[in-house]
């Protein structure tokens, strides 16, 4: 079976297993609870409650070090089970139970044949599948405009976001492999292996991987693309809930998956399953459903009612989103406090009504809470931070990423005398791309000009590809027309429509001065580069509602709904193919990974292969988190310090029946840049000393062709004395693999002099 | 009231319904030819076989004679010579070691060349080296041959201790112990607790040597060893194990390792296992872990023979009546033989009775009619052969025995071809041809000899290679390395210790037997369970044969010379697996080792290297 396709069906498989817990269960629990509202709004609703009970469930059978497969499956199976029988009793499951009931007495007693039996409960199924089908068919004549919109999406995205995980097997985000530890250890019921630290992304990977036994590799290297997409749909959703034409969602979100002009510091993460990127799924919900809130109290009870029901649902889910995005990053929560922010401040005179304030600051407080709770306990329990926090503090009290990354180093440094590479959990979140493209603003901000220059330079690099202003300036122009338009809109009396528009816009020009915080001396929120993933973001928010002001005045003059849904999209659709003929439609980025294909192939036949716990793999770090539940791992600086001079070792072993070498002919950088970037381990390499002592630093820039060139060496010898023992277990270009069969209780020494033992 | 029509109906299913079941029974004894036996191969050319063995023997014979005669120079060896050649390195080329390093040539039709020393070979061509050195480390000039034998291993010959030089002469001599990958001697003599056999050195599973429960009683191995430890380049294939918890594998004694030594290969074997006729199978192994692969002939045979198969006549009664509260004839027929076709049905065996109709001639006591009609009969529904046992506790000579068991035999079956027969007294051989004509293999006791060979011109001797009763370890190391070897076990089972106990009964008697047979030939099931008269034509097969294999790139080349209808081989795999196969049809007997049961002179056998599922 070729890797691209068995990506296809782990794919496939992730995805289906992550909707069917996260949407459907609660689907099938509050099915009925938000029948008036459209697909989207009860989609995301039950998203948000899926994700909200995964986090919290994992969280609390962490916390009671209960947490496995057994204990899952039961937290979910037996509250939905509850859940659906509390409210659905009078609807259908009375009814249920009651035939199912006289059915069985029916066959006992013999007043009904099994054969009947076995027909009526075949009829039964086909009506429902009928009814389905009818239902969709229906669906699929009176929304013909979302289904047509929402498949083009999904196969732009799937284009853009996923054909790279069909040609780049490996961990495209340097701290993956560190996220990959921390999940690991949740299987020792320890959530804070490595400190303190947001635990949301990690409990949702760990439960589907515990239950439903998908190695954590294999969930950490495609949920990126399942992340994109929710990312896109949260943003789509948001804006088909505040657009009054049915095509500028789409339009918009089109713009921001298939034009070239956005840089890659724009959206490079989301090549990545990352907990920031996680975090976005719910900014936008908690915008969405405050929304929601306010339109629901609205229709209760005017503004000056009493709470009313679904107000509170919607204030429920609102806290819940919040409560979601501190338990997954930090930095998703100061975006949407911001975007907060900037609703209070439009919608001051309802926010600060004496009804409102206290329940939707009460709501945002206890989400908060929910989250930082745990962690809090954690903390005070004796559990430090971890570095990450460390990190994003840092860049809050003003230090450079540079500062911090040297700080880092330093760090590992200390702590590399005392442990080997393998064992650094390495700290911070400076994570790093293999194309991490040097913002073109970066160069050019000093060089004078006004503030506004300087911010539509930033805004250029950061956001989008230009290494002029241009792009810049046109965010700029458009936050003002949208602060215009928003006046206006107030003072023509649609309220909602204005202050959202308002609000939209002052986020915007909020990420704008944080993009320039430095530069102003006012606090540093987050570092530059994520900040222009936000300002990315927010901004499509921005421009698919100016173009549903464009499209709502310039369709006024068309009759008919479906010529006012077609028009705009065709017009879109054509202009994007004008665009691609000129080169404006931006192409799948490339991402390289930071492991070879050839060790992601290795490492899914290895466990295949393998029973666990019988093989040992010598590489680099990068395998040992990936196979750690699996088998053993023995670092490869470990094994040529134990081959080294004086060091050696009278005898060494490797044990496991199977040993499997991981070599990287071409070695990667690390995003470490050296001179002979790039080039292939050689002799030369291998006789220059082994570059100890400097923790993950061995495996990055030089180092990693010294250590690999030497490894080569040290298995070309091996292979020379166990000819028979020792095969190719997988070689392409840039990488080979060898594997070792050996007697588990009389295992080869593995000391020996190869010729390069400096 | 039942109607007439339906009478008649009920009548005609019960007649069909007996029909049915009398008819298969009724085939059975209508079409059994129990008279005669179905395993005597009348069209097996046995003179002509044996002419082929004659010349081969005497081909490969003349060939290291000429060799041996030579004075010793890189001269004495041309290209093509070299194709298997074996030098034998011993100042006493005759003695245990020697016979068994001469058979194991034999069967490998391999050209044995003995030296007292190998001096001569120091200047010899890289190309024109021997294949292998078998060295009979007690009986070599270390003083003048270590050097060279160091020089030789370098440049990329295989040498096989198959017997070590004294842990003195190893601490003596630097270089010797440095190419034989002995970091330490840590003791010249001690003794330890068991031994571990790794699997993938002999065919079937890897064992471990050492008393303990379920394994009470059965050791006999020699645990008093030097303790060598091997280190970098080494591969261990059997150990010692202590029961010092503490110490690291890699400390342990290392009795059979190969040590990687320059270009060349060091087999060393610690101990005295090439010093008896099983250790021809570590002398395989070690060839077979030599090479990327290895290529060899065997007999594919696998026999349990009940000698001295009672039952005919009512001896021993007395102290069977104490026993069993029954006669002879009827605890065989009711007891003992139903007993035996359970565990047979078992393990699959084939079973080669040699039945003994007295034991005790002395007495009035005589054999009964009909029993032997009844036992072929049933031997030819289960897949068994008859043949004659020679045991008696009276005082006939073989001829008179026989004469008198032949006469019984006369009046049963007369057309039953009385082909193999078993021999209490190996000495007596020659007077038992003469008494059975037509005889084609004689099975004799466990003893010191060669496990097959020919006796004359036209018998086979087949030597039992273990007792049904026992399973001690050495005799578990040796049924491996037959199996190794030969693909060939002889396992006997004696049934006068039925009819004359000897202290157990019979139920203890069958649990020993069957226990042993089902448990410990498991391992050994890909090779094909025979009778006496099958193994003997194998064998002469085997013996007929010549052979030349070679590797080219992904194909092995396997020329049998010889070939009469089938031939055997086992092919040893260290890397690769088999990808197809022309000429033969393979079975795969597990660790790399499969088993060729070859139909055409030409066999190509194509190997890949492992493919991934994920690529």
């Amino acid at each position: 079976m070729s890797m691209e396709l068995l990506t296809l069906l782990q794919l496939i498989y992730v995805i289906a297993i992550y909707l069917g817990v996260v949407v459907l269960i609660p689907a099938a629990v509050f099915h009925g609870k938000l029948e008036d509202h459209p697909f989207y709004v009860r989609y995301t609703a039950y998203a948000c409650i899926g994700n909200f009970y995964l986090m919290n469930l994992v969280l609390v059978l962490q916390l009671l070090h209960i947490s496995n497969r057994t204990t899952l499956i039961l937290g979910v199976v037996i509250p939905a089970l509850l859940g659906i029988a509390a409210f659905h009793w009078q609807d259908w499951v009375k009814a249920s139970l009651v035939s199912a009931g006289e059915t069985t007495h029916n066959v006992i007693v013999n007043t009904m044949g099994v054969r009947l039996f076995v027909v009526r409960i075949f009829q039964n199924l086909g009506k429902s599948v009928t009814n389905m089908l009818k239902a969709i068919g229906d669906n699929l004549l009176t929304r013909w405009f979302d289904w047509i919109g929402t498949i083009a999406l999904i196969v732009v995205i799937c284009w853009q976001y996923g054909s790279n995980l069909f040609s780049v097997y490996g961990y495209t985000a340097s701290d993956m492999l560190v996220h990959n530890y921390w999940i690991n250890a949740m299987s020792d019921n320890q959530i804070f292996v490595a400190g303190v630290y947001p635990f949301g992304f990690h409990c949702i990977i760990y439960f589907f991987h515990a239950t439903f036994g998908v190695e954590t590799y294999v969930l950490l290297r495609l949920f990126s693309l399942l992340e994109t997409f929710l990312i896109h749909f949260m943003l789509l959703f948001l804006l088909r809930l505040i657009c009054k034409t049915d095509a500028a969602p789409y339009v918009a979100v089109g713009i921001y998956l298939l034009l070239n002009i956005w840089g890659k510091n724009a959206y490079v993460r989301f090549f990545s399953a990352l907990p920031q990127e996680y975090g976005m799924i719910f900014i936008l919900p908690a915008i969405f459903f405050l929304i929601l809130f306010f339109r629901e109290r609205k229709e209760e009870n005017g503004e000056k009612g009493l709470r009313g029901k679904k107000s509170t649902t919607m204030l429920k889910l609102f806290a819940m989103n919040v409560s979601m995005t501190f338990a997954v990053h930090f930095y998703d929560t100061i975006a949407l406090g911001i975007f907060c922010i900037a609703l209070g401040i439009v919608f001051w005179k309802t926010v600060f009504h004496k009804e409102y304030v206290g329940r939707i600051m009460g709501a945002g407080v206890i989400g908060l809470v929910i989250a930082v709770f745990p962690m809090w306990l954690a903390y005070m329990g004796g559990t430090p931070l971890e570095g990450s926090l460390r990190w994003g503090i840092s860049v809050m009290n003003g230090y450079t990423i540079e500062d911090v990354q040297a700080e880092e180093e330093s760090q590992s440094f200390d702590q590399s005398l005392a442990a080997p590479a393998e064992n650094l959990a390495r700290s911070g979140s400076g994570t790093t791309y293999s194309i991490m493209p040097k913002p073109a603003a970066l160069t050019t901000v000093q060089d004078g000009g006004n503030f506004l220059t300087n911010m539509a330079r930033q805004i250029s690099g950061y956001v989008f590809i230009g290494k002029s202003s241009s792009f810049g300036m046109i965010t700029l122009i458009l936050v003002v027309l949208g602060a215009i338009l928003g006046g206006l809109t107030l003072w023509k009396g649609d309220a909602e429509r204005g202050k959202m528009l308002l609000a939209i816009t002052i986020n915007v020009a909020a990420f704008c001065l944080l993009l320039m915080s430095r530069e102003m001396g006012i606090p540093i929120l987050m570092d530059k580069n994520r900040t222009s993933i936000y300002l990315g973001y927010f901004f499509i928010l921005l421009l698919g509602l100016l173009m549903d002001y464009g499209l709502d005045v310039g369709m006024a003059f068309l009759e008919g709904e479906t010529i006012k849904k077609v028009f705009p999209a065709l017009f879109a659709t054509i202009c994007f193919i004008f665009l691609g003929l000129f080169g404006w439609v931006r192409k799948p980025a490339e991402v390289e990974a930071f492991q070879k294909n050839g060790s992601i192939i290795c490492i899914a036949n290895i466990l295949r292969e393998n029973a666990p716990g019988t093989f040992n793999i010598i590489s680099a770090n990068d395998e040992m988190r990936m196979t750690e539940e699996y088998g053993y791992h023995y670092e490869v600086s470990r094994l040529l310090v134990q081959n080294m001079g004086d060091n050696a070792l009278n005898y060494l072993e490797v044990p496991a029946s199977r040993v499997y070498v991981f070599i990287e002919k071409i070695p990667g950088d690390y995003d470490e840049p050296y001179e002979g970037s790039g080039s292939a381990i050689s002799k030369a390499s291998a006789r220059k000393p082994l570059p100890f002592n400097e923790g993950f630093g061995m495996y990055k820039g030089e180092n990693r062709n010294i250590v690999m060139s030497k490894l080569y060496f040290w298995a070309q010898a091996f292979g020379k004395t166990y000819e028979n023992e020792m095969s190719v277990y997988y070689e392409d270009d840039e990488f080979v693999c060898y594997e070792i069969r050996q007697n588990v209780d009389r295992p080869y020494d593995m000391s020996f002099d190869y010729g390069y033992n400096n | 009231m039942v109607s007439r029509r339906n009478f008649f109906t009920m009548l005609l299913l019960l007649m069909i319904m007996i029909f049915m079941f009398m008819f298969s029974s009724v085939l059975k004894q209508v079409l059994n030819e129990y008279g005669t036996n179905s395993y005597a191969e009348g069209d097996l050319d046995t003179q002509g076989l044996r002419e082929r063995y004659d010349a081969l023997s005497k081909g490969l014979s003349d060939k290291a004679q000429a060799l041996s005669n030579q004075p010793l120079t890189s001269k004495t060896f041309e290209e093509g010579d070299l194709d298997k050649r074996v030098l034998f390195l011993s100042k006493k080329s005759d003695n245990e070691v020697g016979q068994v390093v001469a058979s194991w040539c034999e069967y490998m039709k391999r050209p044995l060349i003995t030296y007292y020393t190998i001096k001569g070979l120091g200047d010899v061509e890289f190309t024109k080296l021997p294949e292998v050195i078998i060295v009979d480390g007690e009986f070599v000039n270390w003083d003048m041959d270590a050097e060279v034998l160091i020089s030789l291993v370098e440049q990329g010959t295989c040498v096989i201790f198959a017997r070590m030089p004294s842990p003195r002469i190893i601490q003596k001599y630097d270089g010797l112990r440095e190419m034989m990958g002995i970091k330490t001697v840590y003791s010249e003599n001690i003794a330890i607790d068991g031994l571990r056999l790794f699997p993938g050195f002999f065919i079937g599973s890897e064992e471990e040597y050492k008393e303990g429960p379920g394994n009470e009683g059965r050791q006999d191995l020699d645990l008093t060893i030097p303790w060598y430890v091997t280190g970098e380049g080494s591969k261990v294939y059997m150990m010692g194990v202590v029961n010092d918890r503490t110490r690291k594998s890699a400390d342990l004694p290392s009795i059979v390792w190969r040590h990687a030594y320059g270009d060349g290969k060091v087999f060393c074997i610690s101990g005295d296992y090439v010093t008896k006729e099983s250790g021809i199978g570590f002398l395989t192994a070690c060839m077979g872990e030599r090479d990327t692969y290895n290529l060899y002939p065997v007999i594919n045979a696998q026999n349990l023979v009940l000698t001295n198969f009672g039952g005919f006549s009512d001896e021993n009664g007395e102290a069977l009546n104490a026993i069993y509260d029954q006669r002879q004839i009827p605890l065989f027929r009711d007891v003992v033989w139903p007993s035996i076709v359970s565990m047979t049905e078992r393990t699959g065996d084939k079973i080669s009775l040699m039945i003994a109709p007295q034991m005790d001639y002395s007495d009035d006591k005589e054999p009964e009619d009909n029993l032997l009609i009844y036992y072929l009969r049933l031997l030819n529904e289960g897949y068994g052969e008859a043949g004659l046992s020679t045991k008696q506790f009276s005082s006939l000579s073989i001829k008179e025995k026989v004469g008198r068991d032949r006469v019984f035999w006369q009046k049963e079956a007369a057309d039953y071809v009385l082909q193999s027969a078993y021999l209490d007294d190996a000495t007596k051989y020659d007077e038992m041809k003469q008494s059975i004509p037509g005889l084609r293999t004689v099975v004799i006791d466990e003893g010191e000899g060669k496990p097959v060979w020919y006796a004359d011109d036209e018998v086979t001797i087949q030597m039992a290679t273990s007792d049904a009763q026992t399973h001690k370890f050495s005799e578990d190391l040796a049924v491996k390395s037959y199996e190794t070897a030969l693909g060939y076990s002889n396992v006997l089972l004696d049934m006068s210790l039925v009819s004359h106990p000897k202290g157990e009964d019979f139920a203890e008697f069958s649990r020993k037997s069957s226990s042993n047979l089902i448990t410990f030939w498991k391992q050994f099931a890909g090779f094909e369970k025979t009778t006496l008269s099958e193994s003997d034509a194998r064998i002469r097969r085997f013996f007929a044969l010549d052979y030349y294999d070679g590797r080219n790139g992904d194909e092995i080349h396997l020329h049998v010379d010889g070939l009469d209808e089938q031939a055997f081989f086992i092919l040893k795999l260290n890397r690769d697996v088999i990808d197809e196969v022309t000429g033969a049809q393979i079975t795969d007997l597990k660790n790399g080792f499969y088993l060729l049961d070859v139909s055409e002179e030409d066999v190509v056998i194509k190997v890949k290297e492992r493919w991934l599922f994920y690529y």
